[in-house]
């Protein structure tokens, strides 16, 4: 059964109470929370989700108020991992935005069978395209394009997972995060989506979760090919794109400097990057910001 | 979450992992993930050649736990050698202390576990020298305010913690074992005279003792349970290597002083995992034990928050035995007119704490 079409009042009480356990991307995570408005924003993101009745959980989280005097004076809320506290609490209303940085957090420090690279990644004909960037490169605004205006696949907008036998893109499709200017421009282009409410001064900024794309999460099991890595680079004072080719040696090493978990494989991490970097290319993007040119660039690109 | 019965269990008898159903594997990851035992246990089901009783879905965590802790154990090796070499300009050879020493002298500890700092023990005359080559080879004073710094420097055992420029590893430098406020003390110069130079580690009993003591003077046990099964590996595996062992550990205990919390580590071992060491040396080191109200108070204590990690949301009894074994663990460190401002100056500063320090992490 999905969220959806559970009784909302039931995953509520769920949530508060022994937990509500779904699936998040590829893992299944049990989330407790005695904070209300934190339910419906559950709800409407993962409302595609698989609701998992019984099985195994991989990550139990809790967000909760913090105690003592911040109940009353500037609530804060903490994020806890089977009862450990990784983060330092944040105001009350940047739950959600904590709740993913969250989840994120799981998957990079626990999950080793996989290189992680800190990057989006979509597929269309069953390729991959790795999209690693900076902050401010525009890799979730194109990733966000891709994935509803392209009919490319949500692999994950944070977390690549490359599995290092076949260099394959383990999917982990999650809610897409957008900050600061890219929450309007991605409301625009996609105005029947599900976007959740807008926290401002964060610690990225402006933060506003997307649901991805019908059928997004379902797909959890199917892994993509190598195809493309894209070195996306926004520049407003460019008009048009330029699309130019990167070697095996650079992507390999911007790969490998993006990695979370690069000196913890050791060997086993290069090995992932190589067996991936045997079928896919890499190549420089600069582009203008108009999302539906650069779309069909990539588009064609990767037939 | 509940007590660590299901986690002590099994460390206790591996083979229990056989019967274990759906919810009993999620509970035994929650409290192996919070006690930071899953490389651990990963470990133990190798060794008992049970990594295929591991369902498939969740095998990957154990595996994954394993793989960090691996990668943890080349990072100290790297460390340690790196560390000889910034010390051997100056003539000085450092002893490597708790993770660092077991991954030298205690493999069957160091399998699996994770390590956050690296530690050294250096004389107090060496130190000024030290703390130069250190920090002329890359080691650098950590973020720390003023009064932590201050803190440090007149009241500890060791100096403010060093990060490494380039690594952005952590070193911790000891001039003595024990803070030099505590109530109990051990004596630098005694341990130093057991110091293995072909290892540069404290000799077995003294390794072991410096491990029970540093747990027993705790103000915080969240990862009392993994500290105690490192004594657990340790006894067993040097009470199996040497018959003299037991007698020699109590001796030393003696020539230390810290007889009272061999006993008590002794005792909880038994209580907590059922360790059996022989009945001679048990009976040898009940002489050291406390009157029976006392011994009835620290054993609800020390059973609470060894086995019971902190549960904020949890009953008031857990909670309290939580609060007093902190307060006990800065009294035994500090005297009153010492402690009192201290815990003042940390609740102040707790408060003013901003969101800062969760930026790096996500």
């Amino acid at each position: 059964m999905r969220l959806e079409d559970a009784e909302p009042g039931k995953l509520r009480d769920r949530l508060s109470q022994r937990g509500l356990t779904l699936r998040t991307g590829r893992f299944t995570t049990c989330i407790r929370s005695s904070i209300e408005p934190l339910a419906n924003e559950i709800i409407n993101l993962y409302g595609q989700s698989e609701l998992v009745e019984s099985g195994y959980v991989d990550f139990n989280v809790e967000l909760n108020p913090s105690s003592g005097l911040r109940r009353y004076y500037r609530p804060q809320v903490n994020f806890s991992f089977n009862g450990l506290q990784p983060f330092a609490p944040l105001p009350v209303d940047q739950c959600l935005p904590l709740m993913e940085w969250g989840l994120n957090w799981c998957v990079s420090t626990h999950f080793h069978q996989c290189l992680i690279i800190h990057a989006a990644v979509v597929e269309k004909y069953g390729k991959s395209l790795v999209l690693p960037g900076q902050p401010g490169s525009g890799k979730s605004t194109l990733c966000a394009a891709l994935v509803t205006q392209g009919g490319f696949r949500l692999l994950s907008d944070e977390l690549t997972l490359i599995d290092p036998d076949t260099g394959r893109i383990l999917p982990n499709p999650r809610p897409v995060s957008l900050k600061n200017r890219s929450i309007d421009i991605v409301k625009e282009i996609n105005p029947s989506g599900y976007f959740s409410s807008v926290v401002s001064d964060t610690i990225k900024g402006t933060v506003c979760l997307m649901a991805p794309p019908e059928g997004s999460y379902t797909q959890f099991r199917t892994c993509a090919e190598p195809g493309l890595v894209i070195f996306p680079t926004f520049d407003q004072s460019f008009t048009s794109f330029e699309l130019e080719a990167v070697t095996k040696g650079r992507t390999f090493l911007e790969l490998a400097n993006q990695s979370f978990n690069y000196s913890i494989l050791g060997e086993t991490g290069f090995k992932a990057i190589g067996k991936h970097l045997d079928f896919a290319e890499g190549y420089n993007f600069r582009y203008d910001g108009n999302l539906e040119q650069a779309v069909a660039v990539i588009d064609e690109f990767m037939q | 979450m509940e007590t660590l019965s299901l986690l002590i269990g099994v460390i206790r008898n591996p083979e229990l992992i056989r019967g274990l159903d759906t919810e009993a594997w999620n509970l035994l990851m929650a409290q192996a993930y919070q006690c930071k035992l899953m490389g651990r246990l990963h470990a133990i089901f190798d060794n008992n050649e049970l990594l295929d009783q591991i369902p498939a879905a969740i095998a990957w965590h154990f595996h994954s736990a394993r793989v960090m802790a691996s990668a943890h154990a080349q990072d100290v090796e790297i460390e340690i050698g790196k560390i000889n070499q910034a010390l051997k300009i100056g003539g000085l050879v450092p002893t490597f202390l708790k993770g660092a020493a077991y991954q030298l002298a205690d493999k069957e500890v160091a399998d699996g576990r994770l390590y956050s700092d690296v530690d050294i023990f250096v004389h107090k005359k060496d130190l000024p020298a030290a703390e130069h080559l250190l920090k002329i080879n890359g080691w650098q004073p950590g973020d720390m305010n003023e009064y932590d710094q201050q803190y440090y420097r007149r009241w500890m055992h060791e100096i403010p913690p060093l990060v490494h420029r380039g690594r952005g590893t952590t070193l911790d430098v000891h001039h003595n074992l024990l803070p030099l406020t505590s109530r109990i003390s051990l004596d630098a110069d005694k341990l130093s005279e057991g110091i293995d130079n072909s290892q540069r580690v404290l000799q077995p009993t003294d390794r072991i003792l410096h491990s029970i003591v540093h747990l027993l003077l705790e103000s915080e046990f969240d990862k009392g349970i993994r500290d105690l099964s490192d004594i657990h590996l340790l006894i067993q595996h040097h009470g199996a290597e040497n018959a003299l062992f037991w007698d020699q550990l109590i001796d030393r205990a003696l020539e230390l002083g810290v007889q009272r919390l061999l006993f008590y580590a002794i005792r909880y071992l038994q209580k907590i995992f059922g360790a059996s060491p022989p009945a001679q040396f048990a009976k040898r080191l009940a002489q050291y034990a406390p009157n029976k109200p006392m011994l009835g108070v620290m054993d609800w204590l020390f059973i609470s928050v060894l086995s019971e990690p902190l549960d904020l949301n949890k009953q008031l009894n857990n909670r309290t035995a939580h609060l007093l074994m902190y307060l006990r663990g800065h009294w035994m460190r500090m005297p009153l007119r010492l402690l009192l401002p201290h815990l003042l100056t940390k609740a102040v500063s707790g408060l003013k704490r901003q969101q800062d320090e969760t930026a790096e992490v996500v």
